[in-house]
């Protein structure tokens, strides 16, 4: 039972970790947490729905599609709703976010509200043994989309002149923008990659499950989850965090009580907080004076 | 003395027109009968609004017969999105803005025993059509009929089915913790007490929980010969496909969380509660899709709810008929506690009222594939419905 457990939680946590990895490039390029992902993961599944069961296009053309359409969702919503306030309180910017959600939320019940659809089985079927250890396919693409997002947003970061970019707005968005960064454009393309980031998402965790309005809603709050536990604006931490939160989960519920997995975020987020608030991997920021 | 007559005749005429007085006829001209349909139409829960377009369907159909004794039925719905606080709001508006004649509604148990006390200070008839909590309608309320099956019956058939099979003892329970699976859970341990029985593993499955594999090793160790899934459709899924991939091969029983048109397909050894008399492209419910599936409004699809609302309807109609021109409140409630073994023709089983028995419909069926890889309908293990 024990591998089963860490196998499957590390492919549960996966999925918490590719939301909380795009909830990270959100963070790092306007320190806005987006308490509306969830509902850009919804938005991406519902848009593959939209494209493959009701237009009749193949599965990939619809995922590639609903990645670009999401991007540029990301771009409006920054420049649209999020850059006017910016030079407001983080809290303005944080009800935006959850504003945007809901209003997604809400334009998803309008249109299929009063169902729950079941998602087109895209992902690869069955099962296969690895020893005592059962995995599907859908647990190996999604660890392996996570490895290949951590690897490519490590190389983008930190190999890249868009890279420095991302870490001279972080840190100061004035200074940057009087050494000519044009801090805008760039977060706005960041809003529209994370947004693509949701749509991937969404895709990957809308086949394993029924689609509905409220289908992103509870990972949200673990995708922050693992955001706190391994360090805002850390992506590897996002990806530990994610992995380490799906691991947590399964073994309390197996091990301690079922009823139990529910709050696992929610005691992470606290312990966390209490015990090394900048997480795992996170830095903590000193102010010289 | 001839003012004491006149004081005499004038209480005389007092009592011989108070029966008179006492007679409610809000919500019924010579031409309309006004019908309220509280519902969730909107909201997290607007799925199970189809229940409500189910019971219009019906209506519908009725007015194009040409109504009831030359009067047609007038419905009001009212959207609560089946939060508590907008269901008393809707209740209020529909009782005293609105004033139909009835109720005939409450589809989801939360809001229903929000509106409970409202509804029965009213005096309003309310015949719940769908909502399953048996607080609903216990205490017995003079004005409340529970047309739908509830969850303590629903509880005791999922155990009897259980152990109709032979040899079956071992049972083990996923469920969420809120009130609607409680409402199933109890009922159902309670029956198993009583045969000796306890559940031998009992695992949570929250809602929103994308994974239940710590669920399935747990039940899967215990070797139960049934695990009853109380869960939402979502958390059914969930359950049957984790279920599948970690081999948990024993045989699994869902409760009426589901719309079984999109869970059921194709799970061996899979049965899940069921409230109707037949599949719903079975010949028993031929009449009651004819009925209702043209009328329903634009953009509207049929499903396994759509069904889940119209029976209680179809008894309304009945005793309606019944009564006759002279329609009254009182009257409507005297009629319905005389209702015997009715078949609405959508329901499984029938239903019976009286003034001491307000829970009505008390039977329900089991839904599965037989060894032919058939849709079938059972009363008990191996033993199918037949029409």
């Amino acid at each position: 039972m024990l591998a089963q457990l860490l196998v499957s939680g590390v492919a549960q946590g996966a999925l918490y970790a590719l939301v909380a990895l795009a909830m990270t490039v959100i963070y790092r390029a306007t320190t806005v947490i987006n308490f509306g992902h969830g509902d850009l993961v919804m938005a991406g599944a519902f848009l593959v729905y939209l494209l493959v069961v009701l237009a009749g296009a193949p599965f990939l053309l619809s995922a590639s599609l609903a990645v670009v359409l999401l991007f540029a969702l990301g771009v409006a919503v920054y420049k649209g709703l999020i850059r006017p306030i910016m030079a407001g309180p983080h809290l303005a910017l944080a009800m935006m976010a959850v504003a945007v959600g809901y209003a997604l939320r809400g334009l998803a019940r309008l249109v299929w509200g009063r169902e729950v659809l079941p998602f087109p089985k895209v992902l690869p079927q069955g099962t296969f043994m690895v020893g005592p250890v059962i995995l599907a396919p859908s647990d190996l693409i999604v660890t392996g989309a996570v490895i290949a997002t951590v690897a490519i947003l490590a190389v983008v970061f930190y190999a890249t002149p868009l890279g420095k970019t991302a870490q001279a707005v972080f840190q100061s968005e004035r200074g940057a923008a009087l050494v000519g960064i044009n801090v805008s454009a760039f977060q706005s393309t960041m809003w529209g990659i994370g947004a693509a980031m949701a749509a991937l998402g969404g895709i990957l965790i809308a086949p394993v499950t029924l689609l509905y309005p409220d289908l992103a809603a509870a990972t949200l709050i673990r995708a922050f989850a693992a955001m706190t536990l391994g360090g805002f604006g850390s992506f590897l931490g996002a990806a530990v965090g994610g992995i380490l939160l799906g691991l947590s989960e399964l073994l309390v519920g197996a091990y301690i009580s079922s009823k139990l997995i529910d709050i696992t975020a929610y005691l992470i987020i606290i312990g966390v907080l209490l015990i090394r608030p900048s997480g795992l991997f996170g830095r903590q920021t000193i102010v010289r004076v | 003395m001839r003012t004491s007559r006149v004081v005499m005749a004038a209480a005389l005429a007092m009592i011989w027109t108070l029966p008179a007085i006492a007679q409610d006829r809000t919500g019924v001209t010579d031409t309309t009968i006004k019908i309220g349909i509280p519902a969730p139409l909107t909201g997290p829960a607007a799925s199970f609004g189809a229940a409500a377009y189910g019971i219009q369907a019906y209506y519908t159909h009725i007015n194009e017969k040409g109504g009831i004794h030359g009067r047609k039925i007038e419905i009001i719905m009212g959207d609560h999105a089946c939060n508590e606080a907008k269901g008393v709001a809707v209740a209020k508006k529909l009782i005293s803005q609105d004033q139909v004649f009835l109720l005939n509604g409450g589809i989801c148990s939360g809001v229903a025993l929000a509106m409970r006390p409202v509804i029965e200070e009213s005096g309003v008839p309310w015949v719940v059509s769908t909502a399953v909590n048996q607080k609903i309608s216990s205490p017995i309320a003079k004005n409340i009929f529970h047309a739908s099956q509830t969850s303590e019956v629903a509880g005791q058939s999922f155990a009897k089915f259980m152990l109709s099979k032979e040899g079956a003892k071992k049972i083990g329970i996923i469920a969420h913790t809120n009130e609607w699976s409680k409402g199933y859970r109890d009922p159902m341990v309670e029956f198993l007490k009583t045969k000796g029985i306890a559940p031998t593993v009992e695992v949570t499955l929250e809602r929103g929980q994308s994974d239940a594999t710590a669920q399935v090793l747990r039940l899967k160790e215990a070797s139960v010969d049934f695990v009853v899934a109380i869960l939402y459709e979502p958390e059914i899924v969930v359950f049957l496909r984790d279920a599948q991939k970690l081999g948990l091969n024993t045989l699994k029983y869902g409760a009426l969380g589901a719309d079984f048109m999109n869970t059921e397909k194709p799970m061996k050894g899979f049965y899940q509660a069921f409230q109707y008399k037949d599949l719903i492209d079975g010949p028993g419910m031929k009449k009651a899709r004819e009925m209702i599936e043209p009328r329903l409004p634009p953009g509207e699809k049929l499903t396994d709810f759509s069904f889940y609302g119209p029976g209680s309807s179809v008894a309304i109609v009945h005793v309606l008929e019944k009564i006759g021109r002279d329609l009254t409140r009182e009257k409507f409630i005297a009629e319905m506690d005389k209702l015997t073994n009715f078949d609405t023709g959508v329901m499984a089983g029938t239903l019976t009222f009286s003034p001491t028995q307000r829970q009505g419909a008390t039977q329900l069926y089991t839904v599965g594939y037989d060894d032919a890889g058939k849709l079938s309908v059972y009363e008990s293990w191996g033993k199918k419905v037949s029409f």
